[in-house]
């Protein structure tokens, strides 16, 4: 049976086609150089949380491969967290090797060029045998960055169009009070997947697969109502980012473990069922039985937060059908150790439901560019996929013109 | 690899914590994955009667407690790992997920 007209997320977004979406974005070669060109260098994007360097001279190397460098997040003696390029300005080698650490100065491997960290350039061996060195244009190359709720973000341009918060906009100004400082990291896990980076980001922005890839994880859980289906409780497309809310069947009878853990702490499969004490910005269109809200933060950054617990997800694309993907998940700081054992509870059953999440990419990227499917036949459910689409192809139409 | 103390009122857990008292994530879903089904079904079936009292002791102890506390809260992680495999997947694996050796593990602890 059709759902009645009125109810469909679609329309409240009449910029939105109803069409079936081209598969060619998610296979072209050069449809993914545009993309690097009009998205990845282009926008805002988190790189890591503070509680990576969360002291001064502490610092984290990331490989962002989309745009072919390698970063230095430093943690400034200022108390300034820094974005540069790892790129040493003598002859362009790569200034640190280490994934992380801490220091007062980053010396290079090849002629022994020293960087304080905040990019100077504070030591030249045989600095007299150079003609001339401006030392000052000898800086490392610095760019954007910026916190927010203790996630750093970086911008690929020196100049961006827009500050960070306005470019969060609404979604960002909802989740501002969410207590994102009193978690903890519990659970952090990073692969490489051959696919496509909208592939990757699409099976996480729809709840239609919910209850054929997770019925043995999480059967009966982020269902609607009685139904066995995770038709989900709000769909909310802003200019570029967008989010969804999950329903949660809360009549559903639970495992032993799970009922153990469920005395002692919100879990993944459940969330304290008293809304009077929701945190701040969840929920947004107050649906009864809720479990945890999807915000997705255009190009490439998820903020999944319940009532105690929050997970992550960046997904760094590589090339047209290989992405990076780092997960992370915050529980609130245990007050003792049975509730750090019933925290371990959700992170063990959400790492084993990302595995199942995470078995369709690969494939669904092979039948994308066997050719046999030319079109993506998606449903009101699946209208955040869509929406990702739209922006994308708006964003490239616009840095053609 | 040697067993590990454990309070005394659960010393009869004492020789699980051979095969099932990994401080870490990675090394405990290590041994559940390389397991036999039959030997994460006897360890559930062991330590399943205990939890509740288990619980209920960790709920007195925070991280700073002594090495056998700890260790009994260890054992407990072990236990959530095999619990997903008795009661969920049926498996010490997720069933047609994604390869495990693939999905690499960085978490704290
Ligand atoms: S390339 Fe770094 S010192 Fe020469
Ligand atoms: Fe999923």
């Amino acid at each position: 049976m059709n759902k009645p007209e009125q109810l469909r997320f679609a329309d409240a977004y009449p910029e939105l086609h109803r069409d079936p979406v081209p598969v060619e974005p998610y296979i072209s070669p050069a449809y993914f150089e545009k993309e690097r060109e009009a998205i990845f260098k282009k926008h805002w994007m988190n790189v890591c949380r503070i509680d990576d360097v969360p002291n001064p001279g502490d610092y984290v190397v990331k490989e962002i491969a989309v745009l072919r460098t390698s970063l230095l997040i430093v943690h400034g003696a200022d108390g300034k967290v820094r974005a540069f390029h790892n790129v040493c300005q003598h002859r362009g080698n790569q200034l640190v090797a280490d994934a992380k650490g801490c220091s007062k100065f980053f010396s290079c491997g090849f002629h022994g060029w020293v960087y304080d960290a905040e990019g100077k350039l504070v030591n030249v061996p045989d600095a007299n045998e150079f003609y001339k060195l401006d030392r000052d244009s000898l800086k490392l190359k610095q760019l954007p960055c910026e916190l927010w709720n203790g996630f750093v973000f970086f911008h690929p341009q020196a100049e961006p169009d827009q500050p960070l918060v306005e470019f969060l906009g609404e979604l960002g100004e909802l989740l501002k009070d969410y207590p994102f400082e009193q978690m903890r990291r519990v659970g952090a896990w990073r692969t490489k997947v051959a696919c496509n980076w909208k592939v990757f980001i699409d099976a996480f922005q729809e709840g239609y697969h919910v209850p054929i890839v997770h019925r043995r994880s999480l059967p009966d859980v982020y269902v609607a109502g009685d139904s066995s289906s995770c038709i989900l409780g709000g769909a909310r497309l802003y200019d570029k980012h967008r989010a969804l809310s999950t329903p949660a069947g809360l009549s559903r009878n639970p495992k032993p473990t799970e009922a153990l853990v469920l005395k002692l702490s919100s879990a993944l499969t459940r969330d304290m069922d008293n809304a009077d004490s929701l945190m701040p910005g969840l929920n947004p269109t107050g649906i009864d039985e809720w479990a945890f809200d999807i915000n997705v933060f255009y190009p490439n950054f998820f903020i999944d937060p319940s009532n105690g617990w929050y997970f992550s997800y960046n997904f760094w694309p590589i090339s047209v059908n290989e992405t990076y993907w780092e997960v992370n998940i915050h529980m609130m700081k245990p007050a003792n150790l049975a509730i750090d054992v019933a925290q371990e509870y959700s992170k063990v059953l959400f790492r084993d439901a990302l595995l199942e999440d995470s078995s369709t990419l690969e494939r669904t990227q092979l039948g994308l560019e066997s050719g046999a499917i030319t079109h993506l036949t998606f449903s009101d459910q699946e209208i955040a996929c869509r929406h990702l689409n739209h922006v994308v192809e708006r964003d490239i139409r616009n840095a053609e013109v | 690899m040697t067993t590990r103390q454990l309070p005394a009122q659960f010393a009869e857990l004492i020789p699980l914590t051979e095969a099932w008292g990994q401080e870490t994530e990675t090394e405990r879903n290590n041994a559940r994955v390389t397991s036999e089904m039959e030997d994460v079904q006897a360890f559930y079936d062991a330590v399943m009667p205990h939890m509740e009292n288990i619980l209920a002791f960790l709920g007195k102890h925070d991280d700073t407690a002594a090495a056998p506390v700890r260790n009994l809260a260890f054992l407990a992680k072990s236990f959530i790992e095999a619990s997903v495999c008795v009661e969920l997947f049926h498996a010490t694996t997720v069933p047609d997920g994604f390869d495990y050796r693939r999905f690499k593990i960085f978490s704290p602890t």
